[in-house]
């Protein structure tokens, strides 16, 4: 793992109320590298944030609101934030009372300090 | 539509090909006979697939045999519009191979997590479940009658 990613996962993972935090790639749904509590199936959330993320490319490419930068799904228990950049993806999952807003930011930051 | 030659196939491929979301799929024993399959509508077509994945499978094997010391595990080869995803399960004290054929309406990491809880329903199948499906020793013939039960001909 390069220490880019090295960090940027470590600062999404040590944010207050992260799970876990992976990169992955968006096509595939293949995680890289993930940082995550052990009750966490990394690969199962590599494989469905991503597709997750590149149903909710296609949908909004299809009704013109063109390129999708970011996902968050809110659920009962959880958070799912994904963040994506050419063919590499940030998947977070995070507790219900995790700062959304926060996450976000810090999502777009990662992105950006990797890609 | 899933058809099968073994009953305890069906409901695992079918729940494999629905979740997964992949347009073709076929199971079959490391000789290359077909148990089941989904989406195809020639027998021929599933006949040279199952030689070809029976042939890859034995490649693949050996060349870890050979390299690793243990067989090698799932392969995928990725194309620029199909992909295709080729893992053995262990059934009783056999071996099923499945090879799934699948587009951008998925992605290999859904078709390998689907896939795991494919080789788990396999694992509780016995012996004895296996058995429903009997071969004669007649690899051509075996062949030739599945294939003509999956296609409606028999």
């Amino acid at each position: 793992m390069s220490a880019t990613l090295q960090l940027a996962l470590g600062t999404l993972a040590a944010l207050p109320g992260v799970r876990a935090a992976l990169a992955a790639t968006a096509s595939d749904g293949l995680a890289a590298a993930s940082v995550a509590a052990v009750d966490v199936d990394a690969d199962a959330l590599a494989a469905f944030g991503t597709a997750l993320f590149q149903r909710t490319r296609l949908a909004n490419a299809a009704a013109g609101y063109g390129e999708t930068r970011q996902l968050s799904l809110d659920a009962e228990h959880g958070r799912v934030f994904v963040a994506a950049s050419g063919d590499f993806a940030f998947v977070v999952l995070a507790e219900p009372e995790a700062a959304a807003g926060l996450l976000r930011v810090a999502l777009l930051r990662a992105l950006k300090a990797v890609a | 539509m899933t058809q099968s030659v073994a009953p305890w196939l069906n409901a695992p491929l079918a729940e494999f090909v629905r979740q997964a979301r992949v347009g073709l799929a076929v199971a079959l024993e490391p000789s290359g006979r077909v148990l089941a399959q989904h989406g195809f509508t020639r027998s021929l077509d599933v006949m040279a697939i199952c030689s070809l994945v029976a042939a890859i499978h034995a490649s693949s094997s050996e060349l870890g045999r050979q390299a690793n010391g243990v067989p090698f595990g799932p392969l995928h080869h990725g194309g620029s519009g199909r992909q295709v995803f080729l893992a053995p399960a262990t059934a009783g004290s056999g071996t099923v191979l499945l090879l799934a054929v699948f587009d951008e309406r998925t992605s290999l990491g859904v078709v390998r997590h689907f896939f795991s809880a494919f080789a788990q329903s396999l694992a509780g199948v016995g012996d004895g479940d296996i058995g429903k499906a009997p071969m004669t020793g007649d690899f051509e013939r075996d062949l030739g009658r599945n294939l003509a039960m999956l296609f409606g001909r028999a």
